[in-house]
């Protein structure tokens, strides 16, 4: 199992955002993450990926627990998330962006920067061939210098991909890549997605998505929330039958008895 | 006579406030560190290169020593900055300059309190001395900005999320941005003693941070060539007034006052005008092919 969560508890004030979920992820899958707007979807990806602490429970990625590490000791173990609302460094280029993604940089490190310069420059040369191939990937090519605050909301979604790419994680967690995208960007975003992404071996996915068509296109598996609860688990197939996540959706009070 | 030693004057206080200036626009423009304090660097700079010269120390060492205080007390500073944003910090950082300022003041053990502190130790061809490292200190925050390291800290400074999030530690990047800051503005503060051979605490005053603010914004922030056009700016601004007083009628009190005036104004003017600055910072352009 790569990541594991057992009875994970988020308290906001005197709601319980999570309460209790109990979930598995495992390798070379893609898992959905589904539920009504206020489940705890977001949260559940904020505490797993160190952005909020978690009030009970534990977290496992690559059988080690993770829920006490900060944010960027989560990443570098190779799990990498994406924001729901966009945040791309919009002072920063398309290309920077791709640049600055990429993991175990020596040049990174201020003290060695000189005593390192010749491997610091090598793996400059390396990281813009691989962020050029992602230009490529993502067509990108002719946006390369435009500074990302100046791409359209769907190439931001884009590019948040690109920059995961980048960073090449373990595993990736998608909080609504297709939110606020229009219907044919959604499709290439879905191509790219399968193409690029999900055919590579030892790739897995833990997605968020309102969209079912998404859902049910590249998703092996999907776990519903309702109320920080799990509600249900099992195929996409499945799930749409189901009748409590039916009823969590179309609000349970008009269910004729 | 007068006429060169006063260009003389203009040239090294010029290029000590474009170092000063470098480390506040490696700070703020490059890092996004909002730091309201950035006098107490010139400030321990400058006290540290007294205190030593006083005790006969070589010019060069005393420098190197300036550096090295003021960036420890970047790194110190930077501690504050755990768990305080923007703004907040900034508002701290402001009170750690004036504490720092009223320390020198009172304790009069520690560098002669109000009366100050004077040495006589002479760096030979201070010009030629200033305007090198000057040079230099561009230099490096340009070759610092190119490398891996300057990217992500231009990465952190939209904020901490993405950075936290591609596995970047940004509370390091933060302790190294301001004690990279700090070793420029101490270098600043050693080269300000130098020039003066006396230094007390009315050296700085938070006005002297206001200054070197106006001199990053004008010139454009994030950029360190406009960082040097902005310091020329002020500078001419600033010295150049005290000229104003023999062709206008008005006496130098009065003139002193006009002066900061007039660099308000010209900071209104940028805001409205060109909020970029004189020279807006420009995008690394790379080729791909």
């Amino acid at each position: 199992m790569l990541l594991s969560i057992r009875n994970a508890v988020k308290i906001f004030g005197g709601l319980r955002a999570l309460d209790g979920v109990s979930l598995d992820v495992e390798e070379d899958t893609v898992t959905g993450l589904i539920g009504p707007n206020g489940s705890g979807k977001t949260t559940l990806f904020n505490i797993v990926s160190g952005f909020l602490p978690n009030d009970g429970g534990e977290i496992y990625f690559k059988d080690k627990r993770i829920d006490k590490l900060s944010p960027d000791a989560i990443a570098r173990r190779g799990l990498i998330r994406t924001f729901q609302i966009d945040q791309s460094a919009v002072e920063m280029t398309v290309l920077e962006n791709l640049l600055v993604s990429a993991p175990n940089q020596t040049g990174e490190k201020f003290w060695r920067l000189i005593p390192t310069i010749r491997k610091v420059l090598l793996e400059e040369k390396q990281n813009l061939e691989k962020a050029t191939s992602i230009l490529d990937l993502l067509g990108f090519k002719h946006l390369a210098n435009e500074y990302a605050g100046n791409l359209s909301g769907g190439q931001r979604k884009l590019l948040s991909l690109g920059r995961m790419l980048m960073a090449g994680p373990d595993m990736y967690m998608l909080d609504e890549p297709t939110a606020g995208v229009n219907p044919t960007l959604i499709k290439s975003l879905l191509a790219f997605l399968r193409k690029e992404v999900i055919s590579r071996k030892g790739t897995t996915i833990f997605i968020i998505e309102h969209n079912m068509k998404v859902i049910s296109s590249i998703c092996d598996k999907v776990i519903v929330l309702d109320s920080g609860r799990k509600i249900a688990e099992g195929t996409p197939t499945e799930i749409q039958k189901n009748e409590e996540v039916l009823a969590c959706y179309l609000a349970r009070a008009k269910k004729p008895r | 006579m007068q006429i060169l030693s006063f260009i003389n004057y203009w040239v090294n206080i010029t290029a000590i406030y474009s170092i000063f200036a470098l480390s506040l626009n490696f700070q703020y423009g490059h890092g996004g560190l909002i730091n309201f304090g950035q006098v107490f660097f010139l400030c321990f700079g400058a006290y540290t290169v007294a205190i030593t010269a006083q005790l006969g120390v070589n010019f060069a060492v005393s420098i190197v020593l300036a550096m090295a205080v003021s960036g420890f007390v970047g790194f110190l500073m930077s501690y504050t900055a755990r768990n305080m944003g923007g703004t907040y910090w900034g508002i701290a950082t402001l009170a750690v300059g004036e504490i720092v300022r009223i320390f020198f003041l009172n304790e009069n053990w520690a560098a002669g309190g109000a009366n100050g502190i004077s040495f006589d130790v002479k760096i030979p061809y201070f010009e030629m001395v200033t305007l090198t490292l000057a040079a230099l200190s561009f230099g490096f925050t340009r070759a610092v900005m190119a490398s891996p390291f300057g990217r992500v800290i231009k990465a952190i400074r939209e904020g901490d999320n993405l950075p936290l999030s591609l596995g970047k530690d940004v509370f390091s990047f933060k302790k190294k941005t301001m004690a990279i800051g700090g070793i420029i503005g101490g270098l600043a503060g050693a080269l300000f003693a130098y020039q003066k051979q006396f230094i007390n605490p009315e050296d700085f005053m938070p006005i002297e941070t206001f200054i070197v603010w106006a001199m990053v914004v004008v010139g454009g922030k994030g950029r360190d060539m406009g960082t040097l056009g902005g310091a020329i700016i002020i500078q001419i601004f600033y010295v150049g007034t005290r000229f104003a007083k023999d062709f206008l009628p008005i006496d130098s009190n009065t003139l002193a006052a006009l002066r900061m005036i007039v660099i308000g104004l010209l900071i209104m003017f940028v805001m409205m005008y060109r909020s970029k600055g004189f020279f807006p910072e420009k995008r690394r352009l790379y080729k791909v092919t």
